[in-house]
Parts: C-alpha cells; sequence; structure tokens
C-alpha cells in the first residue's frame, strides 16, 4: 500500500499548498540563518556573512521546485502554469480566441442536439410496459392483400402479425 | 550518488530526531569533511524520504530557540536504512575486493 501512503502524501500537500510553500521557506531560510550565524561566530562582518551564505546555498528557488517534485506536487505547479500561460496567450490574441471558442460551443451544441434527438427517438424505449408488443395502426387507402376497405393492421418487426377476425 | 545520500540522511536521523541544517552539519562532521552535502541535495532528499514514509517531520524549537523543521525515522525507514546499510556494505565490500586484489 506504499503508493496509496505517496498519494495522500502528494494530495495533502496540494490541498495544504499556501501552508506547504511557507513551511518549506521557513525551513529553507532557518538552514541560511544558521549559516549566516555560523560565518559571524567565525568572525565575518554581519553583510560578507549573508553573502557568503548565499554562495555556498546557491538557488533556492530550484530547491523548492526539486522538493515539490519530489511530493509528487511539480506536475500541479507546472499544469497552473500552463493554465495561466494560455489565458495570456489568448487574450493577447481575442480574433483567434472568439473563432475557437465559436467553434467549439457550435461544434458542442450542434452534437448535443443531435444526440438527445437520436436519443429520444431511437435509444430511450417507449414509455408503456412490453413495449416490444407495441403495433402500429396505419388508416390509408386500399394496397395491401389484407385491405378491407376499412384499413388494415401491420406488425411491428418480428413475429408479431395481426389478422383481421 | 543518490542512493548514499539517502542512505547518509536514514542513518544521520536515527540517532535522533533532526534539522536539516544539523543533519548537514553532522555529516560533514562525522566524515572529517570529507563529503560535503549541499542544501540543493539535502533539502529534496529530505522531501522525497518523507513523502517515501521512511523519515517524518514535526516543528520543534531548535537549539537556539526558533523553530526547525526535525526529522525523525519511521519504522519503514528503520527496513529501509537495514536493506540500504546492507546493500552498500555488499556494494563497497565487493568494490574493495576487486580493487584491492593483487
Amino acid at each position: 500500500m506504499r503508493w496509496l501512503a505517496k498519494f495522500r502524501s502528494t494530495v495533502q500537500w496540494l490541498l495544504r499548498r499556501g501552508r506547504a510553500e511557507t513551511q518549506l521557506d521557513d525551513e529553507l531560510r532557518y538552514h541560511c540563518e544558521r549559516e549566516i550565524e555560523n560565518n559571524v561566530r567565525a568572525g565575518m562582518p554581519l553583510e560578507e556573512a549573508k553573502l557568503a551564505a548565499q554562495r555556498l546555498i546557491g538557488p533556492v528557488s530550484l530547491y523548492k521546485e526539486e522538493c515539490r517534485d519530489a511530493r509528487g506536487a511539480g506536475w500541479f505547479e507546472n499544469f497552473i502554469r500552463d493554465l495561466r500561460y494560455a489565458a495570456r496567450m489568448f487574450r493577447r490574441t481575442p480574433v483567434f480566441t472568439v473563432v475557437a471558442i465559436g467553434t467549439l460551443a457550435l461544434g458542442i451544441g450542434a452534437n448535443s442536439t443531435i444526440f438527445t434527438f437520436v436519443e429520444s427517438i431511437l435509444l430511450r424505449s417507449l414509455p408503456v410496459p412490453d413495449a416490444q408488443q407495441l403495433v402500429s395502426l396505419n388508416w390509408g387507402p386500399i394496397t395491401s392483400i389484407f385491405a378491407t376497405g376499412i384499413g388494415h393492421f401491420r406488425a411491428l418487426p418480428p413475429a408479431v402479425t395481426m389478422r383481421r377476425t | 550518488m543518490q542512493g548514499t545520500l539517502d542512505l547518509l540522511i536514514l542513518k544521520t536521523v536515527s540517532l535522533e530526531p533532526m534539522n536539516g541544517w544539523a543533519i548537514a552539519k553532522r555529516i560533514v562532521q562525522v566524515s572529517n569533511s570529507v563529503l560535503q552535502v549541499q542544501q540543493g541535495s539535502l533539502y529534496p532528499a529530505l522531501h522525497r524520504l518523507e513523502h517515501q514514509g521512511w523519515i517524518k517531520a514535526e516543528w520543534k524549537d531548535s537549539e537556539n530557540n526558533r523553530r526547525a523543521k526535525f526529522y525523525s525515522l519511521t519504522a519503514a525507514g528503520r527496513k529501509q536504512l537495514k536493506s540500504e546499510l546492507d546493500n552498500w556494505r555488499r556494494l563497497s565490500g565487493a568494490i574493495e575486493l576487486v580493487t584491492e586484489a593483487g
């Protein structure tokens, strides 16, 4: 069940993303401060100690990125970033956006209309018991050998045949 | 080597709960400064190990009275440490055999 525990860990990280990020900041800052303290204790002036610590530690934002990845949460951050990027791009090309959205809207609309129609006519069974025994009655001109002048019966598929009595 | 850093971290936090800074310092100290642990590989490794469920974290006051994140070994971590230690001993023993062969 390790994957389940991992999955839970990822979800927890994502759900409490704000707090998780703050804690990650705190954790890394703590390290940085201890490093500066160490340098000061070794006799460096404060400014120099800060610079030296920064030089030693390196690009913190990259580490944060890697910590997120380690949580399996990196994809989510990337996904959000991609969404933002897409939104920005759409804003920059309004004509294209309107055409694209219009095309999609029409396509989806037409499809669902047709499906609703087909569904109600062909797919959904009739709202009566034993719908397969239903028979259609046609009244019309004399064309059939059973014709009597009054009209004729014709059975809907398969074997149900109605005869005049 | 990534696997080796995991082993070093697991071993270090198995002694007592420790924060990241202390872990790094301790590894440097115990190895007589031969092993240097960069922050850039330490923290991603800590988060990966916590994600795996081998260590767990807790916020506590540190020795200088600031809040710090302390990591300690879990039961699963203890098992993992044992298997990684066995692995490492086998590997280093094998390398020694080859390099010392006259």
